[in-house]
């Protein structure tokens, strides 16, 4: 009780105060540019850190993750360019909107849906952490792959109408994710050679690619006047009856974001994909996404900005940091002489609960600032366009290079965008290349990890109760799936 | 002369180039050592299984293009036929995409020589210049304070330390 009081009281102290809105500015910033991550828009402030007290220094880094994660989305909808990993599954339908000139509509929605989504994760961080926390150590190996073909599952609502083009983009995506060593014996793998393919590629290059530059590469061949109308030029918050539409969809994205988010090592992005795919599924009206839908933005963001608390389950209560970001807030702690884990809560709640006070202040600094900037930033993207595609191209080119300082992820980056072309052209999905980019990695090395403890014995993925009952899920969903589309194709053909 | 194609052909030509690209795929995966360390599936063995996948769904897509009667080939075809001044259209828009293709494999080649400030500048200028813009001073002026701008944001601000240039000694 002392502690909660104690985190009250930091509600009103100025020093956390300016640390949540700092951080959260901040945060936005490094997010909203293409190769800032969370983690090293994190990273950068770390140091300045160390002279403060522990829970100003955490209620710091813990803003700047809230607000990078918010701010990835910003770009995502104004220029499809996702300033995170986490806000490619936004880029779609926000994008779309902004095309045609409702962008501001379509950042208010993500703005709200941001802050529901962080509230609400907050209220499970503070509510849930204990039993929660098992939820974490549940995880084998084999339920983490499991984890992954739950995410695969989701490929048929993310191919816009061709499961087929959808599936060759998802397998096309896990054939990227190989590159480089393999995450068992360090064997390298389709590297060619060359040094810079040895760590494998960064999602964030290939989602830049697919998504900005692809998106020049077709804007400069429309004429300099064939723009989107510019009907919104300022930010526009949902009014009553579109904040009734999209609760479903935060609904949904708040109950995924928080199972991932306490699942370490699954993360925002693959929590944005499963929500924006079972939002379309749930949806009344599944033929708007794609095409510019609200829900199509709420349900991501919201998944992605719960995470931003739910992350910290596993990092709080059991010391496991589940993402780089909750490794960057570990060294927080560490630097501070504080160790996460059960004992954290007997040893240090004052801090604990002024973390849950300070992540409240947070959400409240990012609804404000996103207030503030949001239509400076429309206006921005409304000068004309050859101007516009020319600073987006230095900004996406620099933020690129900003990543590794490597000129071969420049020449990456161009080629991926080439590929996008070509997807664009061939009218193939690009979301379940992503989707195969990301959860590559979690799929093979724990298949592997799994038959390496069992002996090769597949049977431990249904002997595992967590793995049997998220591949059941997995197969529930595919099922439900191929049934809609296939009695949905007749029913059309029949009432036609 | 410009080629038009439709949803079918386009269909069919995706088929193929996957299934190239997934039997070498295949190939290449097979051609990978196992170290010591390896497992009993090995290095290889998730990718070949993905690149066989892959195989069969560029097949199934080839078959697909041969069953029904798809209406938006159809269309395109109509619309192919119809719409010749269009067809210039993309001839020019797609040079248009080549000069930008070019323009960013200049900035990554001039990078390093140039310096981070002054070659941004140049991508402003020549981008700017292929998407439609005069070359008049608005567009030397966003050139020129693009550059420096970008440079103090991610060099002074984020501490991302940007190329010098070796031309200036850097």
């Amino acid at each position: 009780m002392d502690a909660l009081l104690h985190a009250l009281n930091h509600l009103a102290s100025v020093s956390i105060i300016v640390a949540a809105f700092g951080g959260v500015l901040w945060g936005i910033l490094g997010g909203a540019l293409p190769g800032i991550s969370p983690s090293i828009a994190m990273a950068l402030l770390l140091p300045f850190t160390v002279g403060m007290d522990p829970t100003t220094a955490l209620v710091l880094l813990a803003s700047v993750y809230v607000g990078a994660e918010y701010g990835g989305s910003i770009p995502a909808i104004l220029i499809r360019t996702p300033g995170t990993n986490s806000a490619s599954a936004t880029v779609v339908d926000g994008y779309a909107m902004a095309a045609q000139g409702r962008a501001g509509e379509a950042l208010g929605i993500s703005l709200i849906s941001g802050l529901w989504g962080g509230l609400f994760g907050l209220a499970v961080l503070v509510l849930c952490t204990e039993s929660l926390a098992k939820v974490a150590l549940a995880f084998t190996p084999a339920a983490y792959f499991s984890l992954g073909i739950l995410g695969l599952s989701v490929i048929a609502g993310l191919s816009g109408g061709s499961l087929l083009k959808g599936t060759i983009a998802a397998l096309i995506g896990l054939t990227i994710a190989f590159i480089g060593s393999d995450p068992v014996s360090g064997v390298p793998r389709f590297t060619f050679g060359s040094a810079d393919l040895l760590g494998g590629v960064k999602p964030i290059l290939i989602m830049v690619g697919l998504f900005a530059v692809t998106e020049m590469l077709v804007q400069i061949t429309e004429p300099p006047w064939a723009k989107a109308n510019k009907s919104e030029a300022r930010l526009k918050l949902p009014n009553w009856a579109m904040s009734k539409r999209l609760f479903k969809p935060q609904a949904i994205g708040a109950v995924i974001g928080t199972v991932e988010g306490v699942t370490p090592g699954a993360g925002g992005t693959i929590a944005a994909f499963m929500a924006y795919s079972e939002a379309k599924r749930w949806s009344s009206q599944p033929e708007e996404f794609g095409h510019g839908s609200p829900e199509g933005i709420a349900a991501p963001e919201c998944a992605n900005n719960v995470v931003t608390a739910t992350a910290l389950v596993p990092l709080l209560s059991l010391g496991i940091p589940g993402s780089n970001s909750a490794a960057i807030l570990l060294g927080g702690f560490l630097i501070h002489g504080l160790q996460p884990g059960p004992l954290l809560f007997e040893k240090a709640p004052e801090v604990v609960y002024g973390l849950y006070g300070g992540l409240f202040i947070a959400n409240i600094a990012m609804l404000l600032i996103g207030m503030v900037i949001l239509s400076p930033c429309i206006w921005l993207v409304n000068r004309p366009k050859p101007f516009l595609i020319a600073v987006i191209l230095a900004l996406v080119m620099s933020g690129v290079y900003a990543i590794h300082q490597s000129l071969f992820e420049i020449f990456l980056v161009i080629a991926v965008g080439l590929l996008g072309y070509a997807m664009r052209w061939f009218k193939m999905p690009v979301l379940p290349l992503v989707l195969g980019l990301v959860l590559g990695y979690l799929v093979e090395s724990n298949y592997r990890r799994s038959l390496l403890i069992s002996g090769g014995e597949l049977s431990i993925f249904v002997t595992d109760k967590v793995s049997l009952g998220l591949l059941a899920l997995a197969v529930l969903l595919t099922g439900y799936t191929a049934w809609k589309e296939f009695f949905g194709v007749k029913e059309k053909k029949h009432a036609s | 002369m410009t080629l038009q194609f439709t949803d079918r052909q386009r269909d069919r030509l995706l088929a193929v180039i996957v299934a190239v690209f997934a039997a070498s795929y295949v190939a290449a995966a097979r051609g990978i050592e196992d170290s010591l360390l390896s497992d009993a599936v090995g290095a290889g063995g998730v990718p070949q299984g993905v690149g066989i996948a892959m195989l069969v769904a560029a097949v199934a897509l080839f078959i697909k293009t041969f069953m029904g009667r798809d209406a938006a080939a159809s269309t395109a075809q109509a619309q192919a036929e119809s719409t010749g001044e269009k067809a210039d259209e993309e001839t020019g828009g797609l040079w248009r995409t080549a000069g930008l293709v070019l323009i960013l494999i200049g900035y990554g080649l001039l990078l390093p020589r140039l310096g981070y400030p002054l070659t941004v500048s140049l991508l402003v200028l020549a981008s700017g210049w292929l998407a439609g813009a005069a070359f008049k001073l608005p567009l030397w002026l966003c050139a020129a304070l693009t550059g420096p701008l970008l440079w103090g944001l991610f060099d002074q601000l984020l501490q991302v330390r940007m190329p010098v240039g070796s031309f200036w000694g850097g």
